[in-house]
């Protein structure tokens, strides 16, 4: 298909009466199709733990925020949500149990989500020196990691994805990212109970109940 | 005055890039019409001036001799063979990552010991759509006869009040009895084992892979 550019009175037009919006791309797994609807209790029987890396691409109180809302997602899920300070050893429940002098209840499924971001690009413009940085074009990796109770790693993916500042009017690039980064989340963590499951299947051997 | 004149040249290097940004600059031809749904039939990989010089040396220039003013980086997009929404999403997520999965699951067949890997092997998919079924047995049998493992185009079969019994009993306990039912009726000789692929939850976007051989029933993954 061709398709033209367009016009340079609309251009100018933009660039007297718009502003600098937000154009977000989902470059590689945000935008793979989902099958699970995050609408139902997809998630009514499973504990989950959440923690968010800081980095160079999320500070501290960001990655608080995100592990927030990554919980709340969860919550919302039927998910039993506990988030874990960044830096903070995992926890086992045995051990916790034993040192409250409680006996160890029949495990309910647990899995821990562990995110981390990853700066790949930054353009920023300086406009007054230490005063004033416009980041215009920025492409940030989250390394999402899924883990059952032994540590036993169930899924794994990368989400990159790119927001460019233009000139326009509107723009729904949050939405967009908190649409695809959420729904992905969701989906994956589904595959890793699946695979938590069905992985448990094949332990148990016939006649062990 | 002084100061837009300052903010537009202290920004044309970042204008001037964005300007040939094929996906996302202000000029790019797709801003018109649907430029965000553009963006979603592509997948995208960010990578080095260097890597993108190595990987397509006559479409990409060299940086100039004595440096750069732009920090270059380039991303290489491919397009999807499907467009988005031709195909339901759960079979569209599966044939999307087809290659890499029955690669991963041939490998775990191929791992195994060697009395099992030697025997011939036939692969069953349980699958929602049959189309869709069909695609995922070719795949997987042509993986694994690239791993050296001996594969039939054979299908095990059951009796109709086998495959009745097994449709109302939950899967955990049907993959057992199927594979018991398979070797009782000869479906599956001594010297055949089964890779059965499945789809355990409607929901999810993986495949689950398991084998039978001599009676005995073991999921994979």
């Amino acid at each position: 298909m061709v398709r033209g550019s367009p016009p340079l009175a609309l251009i100018l037009t933009s660039a007297i009466l718009g502003g600098c919006v937000d154009v977000y791309q989902p470059m590689t797994g945000l935008h793979r199709p989902i099958a699970i609807d995050i609408g139902y209790t997809n998630f009514a029987d499973l504990d989950l733990r959440v923690r968010c890396r800081a980095s160079a691409a999320m500070d501290a109180s960001q990655a608080g925020e995100l592990c927030r809302r990554v919980a709340r997602l969860f919550e919302n899920q039927g998910a039993r949500v506990e988030v874990l300070r960044d830096g903070a050893p995992p926890i086992d429940d045995a051990e916790e149990a034993a040192a409250e002098g409680e006996t160890p209840k029949a495990p309910r499924a647990a899995l821990s989500i562990e995110i981390a971001g990853r700066e790949i690009r930054r353009d920023t413009t300086t406009i007054i020196p230490w005063a004033w940085e416009h980041t215009s074009d920025y492409t940030i990796a989250q390394d999402i990691s899924i883990r059952d109770e032994s540590g036993f790693l169930l899924a794994a993916d990368t989400f990159v994805f790119r927001f460019v500042s233009r000139i326009g009017f509107f723009s729904d690039a949050e939405e967009q990212f908190s649409a695809d980064f959420y729904g992905q989340l969701s989906q994956l963590a589904l595959n890793a109970k699946v695979r938590r499951r069905v992985l448990a299947e094949g332990q148990a051997r016939p006649g062990s109940g | 005055m002084e100061f837009w004149i300052y903010v537009l040249l202290f920004s044309l290097p970042s204008l001037v890039e964005y300007a040939r940004d094929p996906v996302a600059g202000p000029l790019a031809p797709d801003l018109m019409a649907g430029a965000g749904e553009a963006l979603r039939g592509l997948d995208c990989e960010a990578i080095s001036h260097v890597t993108a010089r190595e990987r397509y040396p006559g479409r990409v220039t060299a940086p100039p001799p004595r440096g750069d003013l732009l920090d270059r980086q380039a991303v290489v997009c491919r397009a999807r063979l499907m467009p988005p929404g031709v195909r339901r999403a759960r079979d569209e997520a599966i044939l999307g990552d087809l290659r890499r999965s029955s690669e991963e699951m041939a490998g775990l067949v191929a791992g195994l010991a060697d009395p099992l890997r030697e025997r011939t092997w036939l692969v069953e998919v349980y699958y929602p759509d049959p189309q869709v079924a069909a695609k995922v047995q070719f795949a997987t049998k042509n993986a694994l006869l690239e791993q050296g493992v001996r594969v039939t185009d054979r299908a095990p079969t059951l009796a109709a009040g086998d495959v009745e019994v097994l449709g109302r009993i939950d899967p955990q306990r049907a993959w057992p009895l199927a594979c018991t039912r398979y070797v009782a009726t000869d479906s599956l000789g001594a010297g055949d084992a089964l890779m059965g692929v499945a789809l355990r939850d409607r929901r999810a976007t993986i495949l689950n892979v398991g084998y039978c051989a001599d009676g005995d029933w073991r999921w994979l993954r």
